[in-house]
């Protein structure tokens, strides 16, 4: 799970941060097409 | 819908930018011909293809809107019935926990707008993408640095805007508590529930303080991070704009200079200014993804939770009817997170078609006692069994189809008095004659005799042409709704509390009768109640102190003889 509720103080912990986050993020849009999909098959 | 809508019109704006310039064009050549007939004949074409790409473009964007209309509700409807098959497949003791609440105020926040945001921002930078690829070979042929430039001074403002919707993210999950507490307070201020103690107590004001204290709070620090945000989307903006304003000014140079036409000078005008507005939409798109996709872990966390309690792949059935009966073999308990025991070394057998009835003060353990027969909760130490099956070892729905219960805090459908009694057994819910013998046993039915249309009348005031009932009546209805279940196992958690004193009478004189064939728990205050059962066992601060018959507790003159007087010494 993302760690959301950490504010970094450092360079690298920033940058740590942003990472993890980002990669959680990029890793929702095939699940949110998913959803999308099975909410409406021809939506998309 | 959207993929289609998101190709064509990609390739728009170069193909209007290129036709704009071949009308200005063919208009600057035709002024200089003598003819102006021919001149109109040829910019004519031009003007039928701008006038085709339009009516596409406007078409299109209809489409649109109606496809992501009825997405948008699609998906609505399909992410709360995902949000409720996922509450109905996990464990009562995520529902008695803060911290699980904090999560569904997360999952739910927007989330049906958030998914649509994520999928189309995908599509937003496609079109993007081969929009801006169109344009940059424009520019690049045009002239590369000018590409440079332009493009170089959007970066800024992608970077800024990435750190604050980090951070506004940040600050929604941080205040998950917060929005809860402005749902409670508004709740409280609305509900029939409670609007009578805050009309009466005079709780109106400090409530909608309260409310306004909590909203400032959150509020205040909104303002700081939207404040910030928007004074460096000015500052990264004004250096974008500047570096614009430096490729214009190339342009007009040269067209001055005679190096490019009229045309030429709209056409890369128009490309310029496209193309920046084209870049800078791809950074805020892939922003807005960044942005929608943190939320969206928040959704995807609720619904990837699993269930806590152990499930067996070989289960037991449940023993029908019973013949041993119901033991705790040395049971404790403490609830998760806490430290505290709630119930120490509970050994008892209530045997089958036996009657129990639990005493003690408020808090003892009584209740969680309960919850764990009906495996709410497992044990922290020791097993129950049924019939000498570990209750761990059956198939869970199997034991709880099996078990009707009576809670004190039971639930006031607001739905069908048919409904009401018909949900003890959802398997019966259309068996109207089954429903009507569940409610002439006790009480329910003269209650249906007086509703405007019997069984199908919509209880409660939540719903037009609802009708409220007293407590007393939905407590009946209620213990009609226990009495549906088939099982042999009936739990009766505070039966009476809301009964007349009457009607009370009449279900314990009746009670023998009703619980005919079954092994009844009772829990109950009123001790005219608990002497009725076959054993009463008294529990105090968790433990079992004291079993036996009412007259033997009496002899033992303990615990529940000290109650049992004190009780009585009330109506003497």
């Amino acid at each position: 799970m993302t760690d959301t509720t950490t504010e970094a103080t450092t360079w690298q912990e920033r940058w740590q941060l942003w990472l993890s986050q980002s990669k959680a993020a990029l890793a929702t849009i095939p699940t949110a097409f998913e959803l999308v999909r099975a909410a409406d098959p021809k939506g998309l | 819908m959207l993929s289609v809508s998101t190709i064509i019109n990609a390739a728009m704006p170069a193909l209007q930018a290129y036709v704009a310039a071949q009308i200005i064009d063919h208009v600057v050549r035709a002024l200089q011909q003598p003819d102006i007939w021919a001149g109109m004949q040829s910019t004519a074409p031009w003007l039928l293809v701008e006038f085709g790409l339009l009516t596409v473009s406007a078409i299109l964007t209809q489409l649109r809107v109606f496809a992501d209309h009825t997405l948008n509700t699609k998906l609505t409807h399909y992410i709360a019935m995902r949000i409720m098959q996922k509450a109905k497949e996990l464990d009562v003791q995520y529902f008695e926990d803060a911290a699980f609440y904090d999560k569904l105020q997360n999952a739910k926040r927007q989330a049906e707008f958030r998914a649509i945001a994520l999928v189309t921002g995908v599509f937003a930078i496609v079109q993007q993408t081969i929009t801006l690829i169109s344009f940059l070979v424009i520019v690049i042929t045009f002239q590369p640095w000018v590409a440079l430039i332009l493009f170089g001074a959007s970066i800024p403002a992608f970077v800024a805007q990435g750190r604050y919707s980090r951070l506004y993210f940040r600050l929604l999950t941080w205040r998950a508590p917060e929005f809860r507490q402005l749902r409670y307070l508004e709740e409280l201020m609305t509900s029939d529930k409670s609007i009578k103690e805050v009309r009466l107590f005079g709780l109106g004001d400090p409530i909608v303080d309260r409310h306004e204290q909590t909203f400032t709070s959150y509020y205040d620090e909104d303002v700081v991070l939207a404040k910030k945000r928007s004074l460096l989307s000015v500052a990264w903006g004004m250096v974008s704009t500047f570096s614009f304003y430096v490729a214009y000014a190339w342009v007009v140079w040269l067209t001055i200079r005679g190096t490019l036409t009229i045309g030429g000078l709209t056409f890369y005008l128009a490309i310029l200014r496209q193309s920046q507005q084209t870049f800078q939409g791809l950074f805020n798109s892939v922003n807005w993804i960044f942005e929608n996709g943190l939320f969206m872990t928040q959704l995807f966390e609720f619904f990837n939770l699993k269930p806590i309690m152990p499930h067996t792949d070989n289960a037991q059935p449940m023993p029908e009817p019973l013949n041993e009966g119901i033991v705790f073999h040395d049971v404790s308990f403490r609830y998760p997170e806490r430290t505290e025991w709630t119930l120490r070394h509970i050994n008892l057998h209530i045997k089958a078609g036996e009657t129990l009835a639990l005493v003690g003060i408020n808090g003892a353990g009584k209740t969680t006692l309960v919850k764990l027969l009906t495996r709410l909760y497992d044990p922290t130490e020791g097993s129950i069994t049924i019939d000498g099956i570990d209750i761990r070892q059956m198939d869970m729905a199997d034991l709880q189809r099996h078990i009707g219960v009576i809670f004190q805090d039971f639930v006031r459908y607001q739905m069908s008095l048919n409904d009401n009694i018909g949900f003890g057994n959802v398997v019966r819910i259309n068996d109207r004659a089954r429903i009507e013998h569940a409610a002439d046993q006790g009480g329910a039915a003269e209650i249906a005799r007086t509703l405007s249309q019997g069984y199908d009348t919509t209880l409660g005031r939540q719903f037009q042409q609802g009708r409220e009932l007293s407590g007393g009546q939905w407590q009946k209805i209620a213990l009609r709704r226990a009495f549906m279940r088939d099982g042999g196992i009936l739990i009766l958690d505070e039966p009476t509390s809301a009964l007349d004193a009457q009607y009370e009478y009449e279900v314990f004189q009746r009670f023998r009768e009703l619980t005919q064939g079954r092994t009844a728990i009772l829990i109950s205050h009123r001790f005219s109640t608990v002497r009725m059962a076959d054993r009463i066992a008294v529990i105090s601060g968790g433990e079992l102190v004291e079993h036996g018959t009412h007259a033997e507790l009496m002899a033992n003159n303990g615990d529940y003889a000290r109650l049992f007087e004190m009780q009585a010494s009330g109506y003497r």
